[in-house]
């Protein structure tokens, strides 16, 4: 039982790492794109383009990765409650 | 620190992108009510995001003195070095940035303190807004949401400071009016000028227990309260203000003796509580 409440703690700091890790490399792509940005000129369409491509694929990466960390979340809960239950 | 966080430290506060007008306008839109740039105390052992978002904040009027690690930023508190607020990764290398609440607190640092983080859950946010954070925010949400959430808590902060409680409060034989800056001693007007009213009223707000150099100096300091030499500058400056305040107090009574010292680490209004006049 123990082995299991473990597996469900390692779980959940392997799902934060993996999120935090993920998230901080997001963040500072989206930050060094910000003076790309500015200075863009507004009639180069194709650059202005991929900026907007670079945005809305970061937006899915990090629904992404914050769903993974729900998932991961969720199922270290269930471990716990299945191993609550089975201690009662 | 090492020699690249001092670079870093320094080059974001005083580089030609912190004078420089900003080519787009968008600091003027962030501006807060105030208009001042704000000095902020950003630590993050990514040096990657601490080079991107100290860049972009720079950009958006903010002075931003950036460290790898608490120890570097207590390091620069240690030196006497002030900030508006402070921004805290959620993990550091030495632990959580929680854990340095307690350590600020312990030296007397009462900043405004937000989280960076890259994790969704809501049990984190409460575990850091019951220990005494201002806001958490999500990392990926980008440096332009971070800046305005803190001029937001700034703002409100600078407010609750410069309009203290408008209700007159009573404690023995003072009566203080907040609302004119006015400090009575059994009635007798003491003549405390507006910043020696606010490190009274700071003293007699938490009447019976004791205030930190610290926290006096930070009640005062924004308005024009020049630090000292050294690390203990500012408990010189604020030994010479108390010593004028009692003067003023025993001025109209010989037998004030209201304000305490707790050397090394502040003082105190003896009796309490203060009560709503």
């Amino acid at each position: 039982m123990d082995a299991l409440a473990d597996m469900a703690r390692d779980m959940r700091a392997a799902a934060d790492e993996t999120a935090h890790a993920l998230k901080g490399s997001l963040a500072t792509i989206q930050s060094s794109i910000e003076p790309l940005r500015r200075a863009v000129p507004a009639d180069n369409l194709r650059a202005r383009r991929a900026l907007e491509l670079i945005d809305a694929a970061l937006g899915r990466l990090k629904d992404v990765v914050d769903a993974a960390h729900q998932r991961d979340c969720a199922v270290a809960a269930a471990i716990e409650r299945g191993q609550n239950s089975a201690r009662r | 620190m090492t020699t690249l966080q001092k670079e870093s430290a320094s080059t974001w506060s005083n580089s030609d992108l912190a004078l420089a007008p900003s080519a787009t306008g968008q600091a003027d839109q962030v501006e807060s009510s105030t208009g001042a740039r704000v000095k902020l105390v950003l630590v993050d052992d990514d040096a990657d995001y601490r080079e991107a978002a100290s860049a972009e904040l720079t950009e958006l009027a903010f002075d931003v003195f950036a460290f790898a690690s608490g120890d570097e930023m207590l390091e620069y508190f240690a030196q006497n070095n002030d900030a508006d607020i402070i921004v805290l990764d959620w993990k550091l290398p030495a632990g959580l940035g929680i854990d340095l609440l307690p350590k600020l607190h312990d030296r007397g640092i009462r900043l405004p303190v937000m989280f960076l983080t890259g994790m969704p859950a809501t049990a984190y946010e409460s575990a850091a807004l019951d220990r005494g954070a201002l806001d958490f925010v999500d990392k990926a949400r980008g440096v332009p949401i971070l800046a305005k959430r803190i001029r937001l808590i700034l703002d409100s902060h600078r407010r609750a400071r410069e309009t203290p409680a408008k209700t007159a409060l009573a404690c023995g034989k003072l009566t203080l009016r907040p609302d004119v800056s006015r400090a009575f001693w059994d009635n007798k007007d003491v003549s405390l000028t507006v910043t020696e009213f606010n490190i009274v009223h700071l003293m007699v707000s938490h009447a019976g227990e004791h205030v930190t150099y610290r926290s006096i100096y930070d009640c005062v300091h924004h308005a024009g309260f020049v630090a000292g030499n050294g690390d203990e500058g500012y408990r010189t400056n604020v030994r010479s203000s108390i010593k004028r305040i009692r003067n003023k107090f025993r001025a109209l009574d010989g037998e004030f003796a209201e304000i305490e010292n707790f050397p090394a680490f502040g003082y105190r209004w003896r009796t309490g509580p203060a009560q709503p006049a």
